[in-house]
């Protein structure tokens, strides 16, 4: 389906390549503020946030509809629940498809095609929780993630489904509303505390990757844009990274596509690779989580692996720390210490492109594209952490654990955690192997050098240099 | 983008032969739906340019520009 006739403030598809379209494109701008992702996440998650803070300081809860499976033994147990929640898991569908469905009108999709779509992730996420919920799950990895992942890709990979339901499977729309509501449950005390230490591990990270990757791909002969495409995806910010470099330094068509597959490829590797080495070293669950930030490549990909070592270091004692340690120090790392920075990376390899590699008079990016690219999400999740860092500081610690927490913090966590899993699920099934560019041999040697130094540099900032950071992150706030 | 519209005619946003659509970049380019997004801010107005097959910031211009229709109408 394309948007074609709808003001999607971007270039309508079949005018764009029919050249005597009678057309001037619409401008973006400050029209991205209901045409962007980024935008709506920060509505949807924002929107959560401060409705649970006025339910909260009216007297009252949003609990209800944030409902959860409980911990199960048996699946005579796990039905009982759900039979009789039954009441609040429909409203919550009915919430989540409303906002939605909203969001995804004023983007230009197709309502016909995301509806039934977003019913099948919702009905299969539920059945994923319950998984999770399992006593014995984290004997057998049945971690959320991991499961919503290995399911969705053997649904996408084996059975396969109509490409048409792939306007329901919103990978980074879902993440980026987990992200704003864990902001929610992220001091901002700790984000002031640790954010420096974050950028600081971060940059040295991305900066050598980058170099590494791009300077691999040059001595390999390839193209110097494709290098930066490369370097971009495996330092910055994964397929994010690799896109926003492509376009500013003029990558050629395949480039984009090429630093893609190494990510994706690479990012689902890390998800099982990183917990199991962490798990092997029974790695701090706040370490797991900087290393896994530092050395994931995606935003969804790290989460799902932060979250799932978290949980397991909660259910097996000789592993320190919690799900919330894992999943703060990998936030703190991947969006505060890598994401916020694409602009800049964009803007200075678009000056280094324009003024150097391809010369052109009167050619010559704009500072304000830093504000363009900007991950405006981030914005969201600052703004919730914002927000209950005021309501809490009224708080006593005994009367936040016993009154903000549940009422409060907790809701808006259990919304988050549908979230990821909805996130999680998509990834699996948008994650079709066969559909993925070819990469070639060179390309895949410079990235994987990469690799290689990114996730042995980041090892040893995360759980040697600045170990005391990320294991103390709930003394720090 | 006022400042660098200000500054800048003919840029490949207005060419007939760019486009930025999300969802036929989510078509055109493998992989982008999976970890990344059509619409994601980082996009920004970048696009693909049939003429030159290169993937690119709406900002740039080049000799081949070709306003659309309604652009040489007015």
């Amino acid at each position: 389906m394309s948007n074609e006739g709808k003001n999607t403030g971007l270039t309508p598809t079949e005018e764009a390549w029919d050249e005597e379209a009678d057309d001037i494109r619409p401008k973006m701008g400050w029209k991205e503020l209901w045409l962007k992702e980024d935008w709506w996440a920060i509505w949807v998650g924002l929107g959560i946030v401060i409705v649970a803070t006025l339910f909260f300081l009216n007297g009252g809860t949003i609990k209800w509809i944030a409902i959860k499976p409980a911990r199960w033994s048996t699946l005579g147990q796990a039905f009982s629940h759900f039979g009789a929640h039954l009441p609040q898991y429909a409203a919550m569908f009915v919430l989540w498809l409303v906002v939605f469905v909203a969001a995804m009108k004023a983007m230009g999709r197709n309502l016909a095609e995301y509806i039934p779509s977003f019913i099948f992730v919702f009905v299969f996420s539920i059945i994923i929780f319950y998984i999770g919920a399992w006593e014995h799950a984290h004997a057998y990895n049945l971690e959320p993630p991991l499961v919503a992942l290995v399911l969705g890709m053997l649904i996408s990979n084996i059975i396969g489904l109509p490409k048409w339901m792939d306007t329901g499977f919103r990978v980074e729309f879902y993440i980026k509303i987990g992200i704003v509501l864990l902001g929610a449950t992220l001091p901002f005390t700790l984000i002031v505390w640790a954010g420096p230490v974050a950028i600081v591990q971060a940059s040295i990270v991305s900066i050598v990757t980058f170099s590494v990757i791009y300077f691999t791909a040059k001595k390999l002969g390839l193209d110097r844009r494709l290098g930066a495409t490369l370097g971009a995806g495996g330092a910055v910010c994964g397929v994010s990274g690799a896109i926003a470099i492509a376009g500013a330094v003029g990558a050629k068509k395949e480039h984009a596509p090429i630093a893609i597959t190494m990510v994706i490829l690479w990012a689902i590797v890390m998800i099982f690779f990183l917990p199991l080495v962490s798990r092997a070293m029974g790695l701090h669950a706040g370490i797991a989580g900087a290393w896994v930030g530092t050395s994931e490549f995606a935003d969804a990909a790290g989460f799902a692996a932060a979250q799932a070592y978290g949980k397991v270091a909660e259910a097996l004692p000789g592993i320190p720390g919690s799900e919330e340690d894992a999943v703060r120090a990998f936030t703190l790392m991947k969006v505060i210490g890598r994401d916020i920075w694409i602009g800049i990376w964009a803007f200075v390899l678009a000056l280094i492109s324009t003024m150097k590699w391809e010369r052109k008079e009167g050619q010559k990016p704009d500072p304000a594209e830093i504000w363009w690219r900007f991950p405006k999400f981030v914005i969201g999740f600052l703004l919730a952490s914002l927000i209950i860092t005021w309501i809490a500081s009224g708080y006593s610690l005994a009367d936040y654990d016993k009154i903000v927490k549940p009422e409060l913090v907790g809701p808006v966590k259990t919304l988050r955690t549908w979230a990821f899993i909805f996130c999680f699920f998509s990834i699996g099934l948008t994650t079709r192997f066969r559909e993925l560019a070819a990469a070639g041999t060179r390309p895949f040697t410079a990235f994987t050098t990469g690799v290689v130094v990114n996730v042995l540099l980041g090892f040893v900032l995360s759980a040697l240099v600045f170990a005391s950071y990320w294991t103390h992150l709930t003394v720090g706030q | 983008m006022p400042a660098i519209r200000a500054r800048m005619k003919n840029m490949c946003v207005d060419c007939a032969h760019f486009c930025n659509d999300p969802e036929k970049m989510e078509n055109e380019i493998p992989g982008l739906q999976v970890m990344g997004s059509g619409w994601a801010s980082v996009r920004n107005i970048d696009g693909l340019c049939r003429k030159r097959d290169v993937y690119l910031a709406g900002y740039y211009t080049c000799e081949h520009f070709k306003p659309l229709k309604g652009a040489r109408a007015a």
